[in-house]
């Protein structure tokens, strides 16, 4: 549990032409196999720390590496290091309306070539393990929004991927959906020994992590305690 | 879910519009498809009306557009004929002529020695002796119901049917044979013939024959021998084609800007989704792939389409009582190639720009939820 799968060192982010400062040089350390929360008020920067890591979008400056890979001094499109490394869950979004939940857990897959029965095999097997195995051919619009993001957390999966990131994962989800969610990201995280960085306002959702780390003002408040 | 069964889903999403713009490229399709068989088999009919019988070659004019609009100067029949290797040589002259109430009759005239060399076999009557005799081919007889005897009228010359042909050629069977020098006076071309039929004696070299015609005669004369040398030679700057590659070239343009319309529409619309695509790990390229794929289906659902209903449209045009059975539409493998070829350059063009928008798409952009 001592290796470090994401080094984050004085990352920068503004938008607007410096005019908002998103980020006001964050450093943070986290552990291969750790679950944590990020959590701060809205607005605080928190999701653009999570864009960070996930390698949506690049820091003005700082160095970020991430389970093995520098992404601030790759050039090259980091859509293969998202395959590879990272399972996304937003809040809102997604999911794609016109597919089946069976076709949006393999979504991903689609981005490469190859093998596709297992990947099928697979995709079913954790559908199951979500608890949908009766809904693979509802599309999103059929299903709750507690079971939208049992798809999310399946399809985040499907690559076994080292790093879940999710942004808001319960963020529009009823009290009981949410600690269905939370509780099936957790045991999936255990189960498969996977680093999970969960984003939120919501305190009470944080302390589903092992550990908090708390942003106010693109600033980390709490220091970081390994 | 396989990456094709993706692009397919994503068109049948929009099922209408989709349609709508197969419809745009496939109407330009059928267009090309209706107009190049019915060109095509006029052409091939044409073909095999100068090439027929029981010649061995035929020489036409180098150079020139149209087989139809070949011109020889008569003299060199006898200068050919004289040739040791030649059996025999005879000229003819085709020409289009209004006949009663047909303005594009075909009219061939010919020397009736050269008759058998023609292919003709008389099914009634007698071959034609003077310069006001004509004989019709069957259909022409029996479309207008014209018997032995009767009277008829040619460029409003009056001539009298003595006998009824066949040679198993749709053009010649739908058309009539006449004494060539009263088919010059009535064109106005006397000395002026539009293909030479020539018979080698046996056992002569056909390759060296048609070689020393074409040495003696360069750039004056060309030889045929098969279909696919006629079309070398008169196919390729004839005025139909060249209407028909405009039409394609309408059809680019229009079924285009339908793909590109659609296109940019539904890329628009699913800016999320392709956000969703790259975030979980698609590269660009794949992205403009699944939109490239999209709009090359829309093409190759066009060519489908459009051939199809091109197929029908020149069935109609048969049927047509104006077409009297002389048009035998060709549909040849070539032209299919190239309405598919067309449709799927239409589908890439429009698609690419559409596709390169999609694929610049932002992840974190397309996810911000405000
Ligand atoms: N694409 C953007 N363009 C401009 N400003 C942005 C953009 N993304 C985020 N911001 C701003 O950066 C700050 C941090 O935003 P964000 O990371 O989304 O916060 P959180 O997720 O904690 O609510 C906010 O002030 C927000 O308005
Ligand atoms: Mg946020």
């Amino acid at each position: 549990m001592s290796e470090k799968i994401i080094i984050a060192k004085d990352l920068v982010k503004t938008y607007e032409n410096g005019r908002t400062r998103a980020l006001d040089g964050v450093s943070l350390e986290i552990f291969r196999g750790e679950a944590v929360a990020i959590c701060g008020p809205s607005g605080s920067g928190k999701s653009t720390l999570l864009n960070l890591i996930g390698a949506l979008d690049r820091p003005d400056s700082g160095e970020l590496i991430v389970a093995g890979e520098n992404l601030v001094r790759q050039r090259s499109d980091l859509a293969d290091f998202r395959a590879r490394k990272l399972g996304l869950i937003f809040q809102l979004h997604n999911l794609i309306p016109a597919l089946t939940a069976l076709e949006n857990v393999l979504i991903p897959t689609l981005g490469i070539n190859g093998g596709r029965r297992e990947i099928q095999a697979q995709a079913k097997m954790l559908l199951e393990r979500v608890g949908l195995h009766d809904k693979t051919h509802r599309r999103p619009p059929e299903l709750s929004g507690g079971e939208r993001q049992r798809v999310a957390v399946a399809r985040a999966l499907v690559n076994n991927p080292e790093l879940i990131l999710a942004d808001e994962p319960t963020g529009s989800l009823d009290s009981k959906s949410e600690k269905q969610v939370l509780d099936l990201l957790r045991e999936l995280q255990t189960e498969r020994g996977v680093t999970l960085i969960l984003v939120t306002h919501d305190p009470r959702v944080a302390q589903s992590a092992d550990r908090v780390i708390e942003l106010l003002d693109g600033c980390v408040r709490a220091p970081v305690a390994a | 879910m396989s990456f094709t069964s993706l692009v397919l889903k994503n068109l049948w999403r929009h099922k209408i519009r989709s349609l709508l713009a197969i419809t745009g490229i496939s109407l330009g399709i059928a267009t090309i498809i209706a107009l190049g068989a019915v060109a095509d088999g006029m052409e091939q009919n044409l073909i095999a009306t100068l090439r027929s019988g029981k010649a061995d070659f035929s020489i036409g004019q180098a150079n020139a557009p149209m087989i139809i609009l070949s011109s020889v100067p008569q003299a060199r029949v006898a200068e050919i004929a004289r040739w040791e290797e030649v059996e025999q040589a005879v000229g003819a002259l085709v020409s289009f002529s209004s006949f009663q109430n047909n303005p594009y009759f075909m009219a061939i005239g010919i020397e009736p020695e050269a008759l058998d060399l023609g292919g003709v076999t008389i099914l009634q009557g007698r071959p034609f002796a003077r310069e006001d005799e004509i004989l019709l081919g069957k259909m022409t007889a029996g479309t207008l119901n014209i018997s032995l005897g009767e009277s008829v009228s040619l460029d409003a010359q009056r001539l009298r049917v003595v006998g009824i042909y066949e040679t198993g050629n749709l053009f010649q069977d739908a058309g009539a044979l006449l004494y060539l020098p009263t088919l010059q006076k009535l064109k106005n071309r006397s000395g002026e013939i539009t293909v030479i039929l020539v018979k080698a004696k046996a056992g002569a070299d056909l390759n060296r024959l048609t070689e020393r015609v074409e040495r003696a005669y360069k750039n004056e004369l060309v030889t045929l021998r098969s279909a696919e040398e006629f079309n070398r030679n008169y196919q390729s700057l004839s005025l139909v084609r060249a209407g028909s590659w405009l039409v394609s070239l309408l059809a680019l343009v229009i079924g285009g800007i339908g793909v590109v319309n659609t296109m940019m529409m539904s890329v628009f619309e699913r800016t999320r989704e392709i956000g969703i695509l790259r975030a979980v790990g698609w590269r660009r390229w794949r992205v403009l792939q699944l939109v490239l794929g999209e709009s090359l289906s829309l093409g190759m659902l066009a060519a489908l389409a459009g051939t199809l209903m091109g197929w029908a449209l020149a069935r109609a045009v048969v049927l047509l009582p104006q077409a009297r059975g002389l048009i035998a539409p060709a549909y040849g493998s070539e032209l299919f190639l190239k309405a598919l070829a067309l449709s799927l350059v239409v589908g890439l063009l429009g698609g690419l720009y559409p596709a390169y928008r999609a694929s610049k798409i932002l992840p974190q952009e397309a996810l911000r939820y405000e």
